[in-house]
């Protein structure tokens, strides 16, 4: 065996295992900053399905438990873009679930959902100091379409009319189209039908 | 060091050809496993998205037919549709023993060229 005069690495060498290192770093960062971004990506999309989804849901309880408030004013006002209407709320005061009548409203305020609910003696007052509490942010349409039984055809339902109005009593049923618009854009759709209606 | 040692006539003691494939193959193994688990997690949120959508469709369509059965305009046979990438279709039948309504919903989507598909069934008095 021949015996090398210089037995440590040379400043050559030494260069070369860093670059190589570096460059093995380097994949290594790449690798997981590419994961980094996709989870967030994906963190979006959960949330943003997820706020959906429980918006849907809400309205859906709130929607099925409303009632008319009389025959010529149900009280139900529909638009195309906000709902108003009175309903069932459960309600908890301490230990006890209690269901409490209600007037819900769902409106969009810039993009965020805005949801109204008066409970009680607040329910018929106008001029109430209640406030809107937001449900979500990051919404680009809120949009409603209302089911109704024509006079004529044969057809149970058609949802061709974008506003409702209190004195036609309740709607059999309501389109709801929810679009979100985070980093990604979302549609949820969703018909909610009323077994209360007439 | 195994491997030096069986070639003793070897003048170069540096790494060779063999070893450096190997320390490459152990590598990129690791970073692969990394990577795999980072798609097979965005498959995953993909999936429950989907299924996520397709409940939502299947809530729709079985409020629609309790809505029928209530207003009793509620007929035997099938109906298909489509809503966004969704394909949808339910099926009542009558059961004649106890007169209730079995209802069929299927939905079925396209994912990365597979089809996904989930099936409800219930029975309305």
């Amino acid at each position: 065996m021949k015996i090398k005069k210089s037995k440590g690495l040379t400043l050559t060498e030494l260069l070369i295992a860093t670059a190589i290192f570096a460059l093995v770093l380097l994949t290594v960062y790449v690798s997981f900053h590419a994961g980094i971004l996709g989870f967030r990506n994906i963190e979006e999309e959960i949330v943003t399905s997820q706020s959906a989804r429980q918006i849907l849901e809400r309205i859906n309880l709130d929607l099925r438990n409303s009632f008319a408030y009389s025959l010529d004013d149900s009280k139900f006002t529909g638009n195309p873009n906000d709902i108003s209407f009175l309903t069932l709320v459960d309600n908890y005061t301490g230990d006890k679930i209690r269901q409490e009548f209600a007037f819900v409203s769902y409106k969009l305020e810039g993009d965020r959902l805005m949801r109204l609910c008066r409970l009680n003696a607040e329910a018929l007052k106008e001029e109430s100091a209640i406030l809107a509490e937001e449900m979500s942010a990051g919404i680009e349409e809120l949009s409603f379409k209302y089911g109704y039984k024509p006079s004529s055809g044969s057809e149970p339902i058609v949802f061709d009319k974008d506003s409702w109005q209190g004195d036609a009593g309740l709607p059999l049923a309501v389109k709801i189209k929810l679009v979100f618009n985070n980093s990604v854009k979302d549609t949820f759709e969703r018909t909610i039908f009323l077994p209360q209606a007439q | 060091m195994a491997l030096l040692n069986c070639c003793p006539k070897k003048k170069n003691k540096g790494l060779s050809l063999l070893e450096l494939i190997v320390a490459v193959a152990v590598l990129s193994s690791g970073v692969l496993v990394v990577l795999q688990a980072f798609s097979t997690s965005s498959r995953a949120a993909a999936i429950s998205k989907d299924t996520m959508k397709a409940v939502l469709i299947a809530q729709d369509t079985l409020q629609e037919i309790e809505f029928k059965r209530q207003k009793n305009i509620i007929t035997e046979g099938s109906l298909k549709g489509k809503r966004d990438k969704f394909d949808w279709g339910y099926t009542i039948a009558q059961d004649p023993d106890s007169k209730l309504y079995k209802l069929d919903i299927d939905i079925a989507w396209l994912r990365a060229a597979r089809e996904d598909k989930i099936s409800l069934t219930t029975y309305l008095r």
